[in-house]
């Protein structure tokens, strides 16, 4: 492989490593790590395997045939359906870019003392303004890179090192934590399932292997961004966990506000750790918000088979550009009717864990279809794990809505 | 237009009002005195995590291993929770004698942390280290009695 | 008469027994041909019965393999589907497809396949289906299709795909579907009536998507872009 391939693959991984985490894996893996110690730590390696297998499948579907995730929603659901499901995936996916803004509002209040209402228009239009202006595949570097500096967190559970074998062992004989109900683990298990297995994340994919004009002979950049830039992800994910769990789970604190992430990377690093994790942060939201705002836009111009896409000049593709607004205007306004914004990231990543079979069946269907896959289809080994997942993905979508009941939204 | 008979309105009303509430945890007044106890318990478990949040700050502030706006806004969320805590335990209606002797034990507590921690906050937006490493002292085993009585009645 | 009117159709045999609804239609390209993409299909047998989760997904009767699981769960669900010959077909009354034969005479999915000329499942292969123009650009996605049958002159044929609002509404039905029929009534020119019709003579080919041989902009499809090009995307500055 030429230097030049290597270099595309490395910043490939380490971009998908940097915007993996959003507000979904803070707040889930932040209040699990403290509630739970390193008790769900599997949950997290389930759900990185499952994005990754979906993920990849996606990239490859695209790379292969041109078409994204919800134009096969629409072909093997049929227009009924797929208008139900469409409905389903843009109010989840208004709510995560409600959650994302309004996470970025709170940094910003973190770093300045402004309350942070005052900051969501403004982060709202700053989203839209790069989505409208920066061009693709420099926004998805530079966001992605710059998140890499959460990795602080990491270094900061490694500082707090005396914790470190008791969080392993957690971590290897999972129990439900004293005081906690077997419904409220199984509900926090959903949530860092969901957290984990974003539904935006592979619209975002799937088009934007589109948006970066892959072609069959990408496909190993494909699998690497996904077999090593997910599971990086995953372990920063686990690593947020270990830092709560490490510092507010001996203590019995429940960490329920953003501000409270930063405190044991304070313990661990003091403040240039925590100045890292600021800005690491925010760019790892910011990235996530410039990806639900462009999923809004992709899954309804896909739907009604629009002309989408920032690969072409944006009055080329008015519909697609207009969707994008609107759902950004609608989480701006969601965001500042004082809604709490934790909660907002707890009810998207929950149902997006509900909402994942609508979106994965047609997926795996056409990975495995030649007309369309030609000799690219999947692999018996992938099917046998892919229907795994299915079956858990069933099982998580019936369970949610009843668990979200019982424990009273994981109170 | 829709149309709905005024008794499946009422249904449907009625029905999203349960699954808001059930779904948002809202607070009933507690009518038996097992409920008041675990209302107890919950209450006091919620003020130690404000509390020892409010101590981890302030011992964050003291080290300067953080910014003062970033303590200043944890302290003041901590202030916020163990108030509204205080609060709410306060209003709620003692069903019998033993429930008496309980909130006797447990109220004090509360809202000497909810105050303690309110003068951190205080203190956090002055840039007073000094004043918080004082508040540190009587916070911490504050602190440690409401976790007991978390323990004890939880 | 479109395809949505023979889709979802319920179907009952000569002895009034219920077969079913309509779930799919197999058409056949025989005949002259009538641009680059061949002859202009026509519809050769109904695909019904009563199942109707994931008929779209056509396990059972095409070369959709999924995961061993998958598969046997839907094939299952799905042994019933049968495949009604056009030619058994005696009337098509108000949504009501009446046979000339007894439900046992009907051959189950996959069935026989025609003597000649391609085969091609409406729903599983053409409908829903994104349309690109000759630069590669969407131009819409295939919504339903224009069927042209006289009675007495043998099965209906396809002559036009149609695209947009006014024929997606039709697809989706019910309240939902007057509701896009609504808007969609707002944004056309007074003189145009209908959806956007896109004649088979102008399809190069049809696959993962429909290949069109001409500009998107001849097309009727385009109305609405148009107007948001022109009242909301133009006027933010930048959009060039």
């Amino acid at each position: 492989m030429k230097p030049k391939q290597v270099l595309e693959i490395f910043l490939g991984v380490l971009t998908a490593f940097g915007g993996f985490v959003d507000m979904g894996d803070l707040v889930a893996n932040a209040e699990t790590g403290a509630r739970f110690g390193m008790g769900l730590a599997w949950v997290v390696v389930v759900g990185v395997v499952g994005i990754v297998m979906y993920a990849e499948m996606a990239g490859r579907v695209a790379a292969v045939s041109g078409r994204p995730v919800f134009d096969v929603v629409r072909e093997r659901l049929g227009a009924r359906a797929a208008l139900v499901n469409l409905g389903a995936s843009f109010f989840i996916n208004l709510l995560t870019l409600t959650a994302e803004i309004a996470g970025l509002a709170i940094l910003i209040q973190l770093a300045s003392g402004l309350n942070y209402l005052a900051w969501v228009a403004p982060s709202g239009i700053v989203v839209w303004l790069v989505i409208w202006r920066v061009r693709f595949s420099t926004m998805e570097r530079v966001f992605g890179l710059t998140g890499l500096l959460m990795v602080v967190v990491a270094v900061a559970v490694w500082r707090l090192q005396p914790g470190l074998a008791g969080l392993t062992a957690d971590a290897l004989h999972p129990t439900v934590a004293h005081g906690e109900s077997l419904a409220t683990y199984a509900f926090f298990a959903i949530a860092l399932l969901g957290a984990a297995m974003t539904p935006y994340e592979v619209f975002f994919f799937s088009s934007g292997a589109v948006e970066d004009g892959w072609t069959p002979g990408d496909l190993n950049v494909n699998r690497a961004n996904v077999y090593l830039g997910f599971p990086l992800g995953g372990l920063l994910s686990l690593a947020l966990m270990a830092s709560t769990a490490l510092v507010f789970h001996p203590r019995g604190i429940s960490a329920e506000q953003l501000a409270q992430v930063t405190l044991p990377v304070g313990l661990g690093l003091g403040r240039i750790g925590v100045g890292l994790l600021l800005v690491g942060m925010f760019a790892a939201i910011f990235s996530a918000a410039l990806e639900t705002a462009l999923s809004a836009g992709y899954t309804v111009s896909q739907f009604f088979g629009w002309q989408w896409g920032k690969y072409v000049r944006p009055r080329e593709a008015a519909r697609f550009h207009l969707a994008v607004i609107i759902a950004v205007i609608g989480a701006v306004g969601l965001a500042l009717t004082t809604i709490d914004p934790i909660k907002v990231t707890e009810y998207s990543i929950v149902l997006s864990a509900a909402a994942l079979p609508l979106t994965y069946l047609p997926i795996l269907v056409v990975a495995n279809d030649p007309t369309y896959m030609g000799d690219k289809t999947n692999s018996r080994l992938l099917n046998a794990v892919a229907s795994v997942y299915l079956g858990l993905l069933l099982l998580v979508a019936l369970a949610t809505i009843p668990l979200m009941v019982v424990t009273k939204g994981g109170a | 237009m829709v149309r709905t008979t005024a008794r499946s309105r009422r249904l449907r009303a009625h029905a999203l009002l349960l699954v808001s509430a059930l779904s948002t945890g809202c607070v009933l007044p507690a009518p038996t005195s097992g409920a008041f106890e675990s209302k107890a318990a919950q209450s006091a478990a919620s003020a130690v995590s404000d509390a020892r949040t409010a101590l981890l700050a302030a011992a964050l502030a003291v080290g300067d291993r953080s910014f003062g706006s970033l303590i200043s806004v944890q302290l003041a969320e901590s202030a916020t929770g163990a108030a509204s805590t205080a609060g709410t335990f306060a209003s709620i209606q003692p069903p019998d004698a033993a429930s008496d002797r309980l909130r006797a034990q447990v109220l004090p507590l509360l809202q000497r942390a909810a105050d303690l921690i309110a003068r951190m906050r205080i203190a956090a937006r002055r840039g007073d280290v000094q004043a918080l490493r004082e508040l540190r002292g009587p916070l911490a085993p504050v602190a440690d009695a409401l976790d007991r009585f978390a323990e004890a009645h939880g | 008469m479109r395809l949505t009117d023979l889709l979802g159709c319920r179907v009952v045999d000569g002895t009034g027994a219920r077969v079913g609804r309509v779930h799919d239609v197999r058409m056949v390209q025989d005949g002259p041909p009538i641009g680059p993409f061949g002859a202009a299909p026509r519809v050769h047998a109904l695909i019904a019965g009563s199942p109707a989760v994931g008929v779209r997904l056509g396990f059972g009767r095409s070369d959709v393999h999924g995961p061993w699981v998958v598969d046997t769960v839907f094939r299952r669900l799905h042994r019933d589907l049968r495949v009604i010959p056009w030619d058994l077909v005696a009337a098509l009354q108000e949504g009501v497809i009446v046979l000339g034969a007894s439900d046992r005479q009907l051959p189950r999915a996959p069935g026989d396949r025609p003597p000649e000329g391609r085969v091609i499942e409406a729903g599983l292969e053409l409908l829903d289906r994104q349309m690109l123009d000759r630069e590669g650009r969407m131009a819409g996605n295939v919504d339903d299709l224009e069927l042209l049958w006289r009675s007495g002159e043998g099965p209906p044929r396809v002559t036009a795909i149609l695209a947009g609002p006014g024929a997606l509404a039709r697809r989706l039905g019910g309240r939902l579907g007057r509701a896009v029929a609504a808007a969609h009534e707002r944004l056309q020119d007074r003189d145009l009536e209908g959806p956007a019709r896109i004649d088979l003579g102008v399809v190069a080919a049809i696959g993962s998507d429909v290949r069109l041989t001409v500009d998107r902009d001849a097309l009727g499809t385009m109305r609405f872009e148009a107007w948001t090009r022109d009242r909301v995307i133009t006027r933010i500055p930048g959009s060039r």
